[in-house]
Parts: C-alpha cells; structure tokens; sequence
C-alpha cells in the first residue's frame, strides 16, 4: 500500500517548486556562500507540497481510499524523505565541482560543501521533519504554523553549524576539503545519516499517532 | 444481509450532539437520508467511516464490522463527500491512475466503458468538469472498482434540473442489479421522489424516521402528500411579527 501512497504523493502531491528547489544543490556553486541557505530551500519544497495537498482537499481524497490514516502519514513522510535524500544526492556534483572552483580557495562564510556539510545537512533535514511533521498532523491543517515553529529550531540549528565551523580545532576538522580531511570526515556524514533516519522515523511515529485522533 | 447497519452511533460535539443513529440499507436499495442544512446528514456519514471517531455505535457493511475491517469494507465502497472539489487543477485522467492503483479488483475495460457511457473527457482538468460530470466521474470510478455501496453526500446539490433528472435516472441504473445499493444525503426532496426506495430523516442530530419511502409517506400522511410536504412541515419554524424589533 505504501507504494501506491508515495505514487499517489508524486503525481498529485509534489509541487512543481518542490522540483525546482529539490535542484538548489546548484547554489553550492555560488563562491563564499552559507550553504545550509541552499538546503533550507528543500524544506521550503515541503512546505509548498504540504500547502498544494491541503489546498486540494487531499485529505479528504485520501480518506476514502482504502488505506488506513497510518499508511496515509507513513507515505507522506517518505514522500518528504525523498525529495530531501533527492536533494542532497543531486547537490553532490556540484559540492565537488563547488570546492575545485572557489576563487577564493575555501569558503570563507560559512562551511565548505564537504562530507561534514553533508552530514550535518542530513541532521538539518532530521530536525526538520521531527518538529513540522508531528506539528502539522495534530490537526492535518495548519501548514504555515507548522512550517513557522519548525523553522526556530532549524534556525538555531544553521547558526549553530556555522558556529562550529569556527571553534578551533573541530573548526579545522570539519572545514577542510583535501581528499584526507573528507575521508576523515566521513563519521559526521555517518552519524548525520543515522539521526536523520532515526529523527525522521520517530516524526512518523508521533505524527501518525497524532493523527489518528484527528476528527476530519 | 443488509449491506450497511448503522446502530447507537453517538458523537458529541460542544455545540452539537449526534444521538443514537440507527438505520440501514438493503441491497439494491436506494436510501434517501434528509435533514436540514446543519441537522447531522455529513457528521452521520463522516462517523460512519471512521473519519470521525463516534463515541459509541456500531457501523457493519457487507456483514463485517467496518471499524475492524476497515480497509476491506472500503475496497467495495464508492465515497464522494461534499462535491468533488479535491485536486481541480489535475486531469481526470491522472486522477483515475493514481486511484486505480489502489484497487486490486479495478477493472480497466468497465473504466472505459463509463466514460463512454457518460461522454466524460479524460483529458479535461477535473476543475473543467460540470458539477453534474464531476458526480458521473465519481461514479464512474466506484463502478470499476465494483463498488457495492455508494455513499454520497449531496451529490446532486447545485445542479440544474435536467442534469438532477439524468443522475436520479442514472443512480435507479446503478442498482438495478439488486446487488448494488446508494445511500445519499440530500436537502432536495423531489429528487427522492423520484429514485429512492428508502427515506431516512435526520432532526437535529436525531432520527426521526427510517422507513421504506411508502411507509415513510403513509406514516406522516396526515401532514402532507408528498416528501416536500412533510419534509417542511416537520422542520418549518414560523416567525411572529412581534419577533423583529
């Protein structure tokens, strides 16, 4: 059933913005740059599907097919897992690219597009989902409320990345671009993945939960 | 077996109270349900599936329990609630594939033999559709699924006669077979004078009368001759002169 939901997600769901911020990996190209602002896009992209689906009265659509609210929540949140996973596998080029270009060598605003940025991009994602997937389905209407709560910590959260990048020491380790320093990276990239399943998964689970109790 | 017994279901809301509905339908029946704007026809219907949750009450379709059984009652169940208003800006046609998918006994060739059967145009926008076409569409999509019961809420609200006429004609069609039942809310009387074999009448969150139509009519005769008489007989509150100051 999960599959015939995410189908359903796709061609009735997705927002064309959604697409087109799902392609805002490009935006690593642009020299000295805060990176997270390209990922932060791709929860706009959520956003934007969430708004298209409540505007359509999806729910209601939704509601008499035969599959239960559960089933309904779980194809939502991997319709949302998987423009974001989009999103950063199609990034990945243009980070390697990104990193051969720079005019000014690093990136000297913010964190270089490497294997820790990418990690921590997962857990920016994670933070994301736990807070406006569970928010938004206590009453599967409010979209921009959801979206706005979300966004403080998600906020915290990039300034707070940011910050890191300029603490001595983890600052070197999770800044560098050379072949070694990414490889060395590779544990933030891991464990960022492993929380995003993890904070994604448990979003699910409340948010389901939640919705269940909805009176439609 | 009837195809849908309804039993005590209660909902409480802060300003409105669903009491104790009770009703069902037999197959190949059409069961008009009446009531005022605001009398409990759409909470009825919303409760019965589950949409929202009933305090007490039992719902049995096809001879399960439908809160049990949940996804398989609704396999053989034809739902349009409140128009057909969800994604307008998409084709028909992308509509019918998603929705397809869902059903396993969705059978393609009766797809197209409704759309024929209807003149409906796949590659129209749903938006495009009349609101008369919309309600074909819907029904189009139950019966190739082989829905065995049809729930509608006001399905023929907001269309013009000619299109009332041809729907009413249309839902006598669609249990003919004697399989088949229809069980739709409606604030429009002469429409069930003319299809449904079954009145259920709601009053403020109440049943006041489930029956076969001739008993229905039989029962309040003394008030009026015909649905729409004792229709608004029943609800019609007078105002007095006195009371706009």
């Amino acid at each position: 059933m999960t599959a015939q939901i995410l189908y359903k997600e796709l061609r009735l769901v997705l927002h064309p913005a959604a697409l087109l911020f799902v392609l805002f990996g490009v935006m690593l190209l642009i020299p000295s740059y805060p990176y997270y602002v390209a990922i932060f896009y791709g929860t706009l992209g959520v956003f934007f599907c969430f708004m298209n689906a409540r505007e359509n009265r999806d729910v209601y659509y939704s509601a008499v097919l035969p599959a239960s609210k559960r089933a309904m929540v779980r194809g939502r949140a991997l319709f949302v897992a998987v423009l974001e996973l989009a999103q950063l596998a199609l990034a990945v080029p243009f980070a390697i690219v990104s990193v051969r270009i720079n005019p000014n060598g690093g990136n000297p605003v913010g964190i270089d597009p490497n294997v820790a940025f990418f990690g921590l991009s997962l857990l920016l994602f994670g933070i994301f989902n736990v807070v406006f997937l569970p928010r938004f389905y206590r009453t599967g209407v409010n979209v921009g409320r959801s979206y706005l709560v979300s966004m403080i910590p998600v906020t915290l959260y990039i300034v707070a990345a940011e910050v890191l990048v300029h603490v001595p020491g983890l600052g070197a380790y999770l800044d560098g671009t050379g072949a070694a320093a990414q490889l060395a990276q590779l544990p933030v990239l891991a464990g960022g993945a492993v929380l995003y399943a993890l904070l994604t998964w448990a979003a699910f689970r409340t948010a389901a939960a939640r919705f269940e109790k909805v009176d439609l | 077996m009837n195809t849908l017994e309804v039993a005590g279901l209660c909902k409480t809301y802060p300003a409105f109270r669903l009491q104790d509905i009770s009703f069902s339908v037999e197959p190949g029946a059409i069961m008009g349900f009446i009531g005022r704007n605001g009398a409990g026809k759409s909470t009825t219907l919303k409760a019965m599936l589950n949409l929202v949750h009933p305090d007490s009450g039992t719902v049995r379709m096809f001879g399960m329990d439908f809160y049990e059984n949940e996804l398989a009652c609704k396999q053989a169940l034809g739902v349009v609630l409140g128009g057909v208003d969800f994604y307008a800006n998409k084709k028909a046609r992308t509509v019918t594939d998603v929705t397809r998918r869902f059903y396993p006994q969705w059978e393609e060739e009766k797809y197209r033999h409704y759309l024929k059967l209807f003149e409906l145009d796949e590659e129209k926008k749903i938006s495009q559709l009349s609101a008369g076409m919309r309600v074909k569409y819907m029904l189009a999509l139950a019966l190739s699924h082989n829905a065995k019961l049809l729930i509608l809420d006001e399905p023929t609200s907001g269309l013009d006669p000619v299109s009332r006429d041809e729907l009413t004609a249309l839902f006598r069609g669609v249990v003919a077979d004697g399989e088949r039942s229809i069980l739709f809310s409606t604030h429009i009387t002469s429409d069930l004078e003319k299809c449904a074999s079954h009145i259920t009448m709601i009053q403020n969150g109440q049943i006041l009368c489930s029956d076969t139509k001739a008993g229905f009519l039989a029962r309040y005769q003394e008030i009026g001759a015909t649905l729409e008489d004792v229709f608004v007989s029943l609800e019609r509150r007078s105002y007095d002169s006195a009371d706009f100051v």
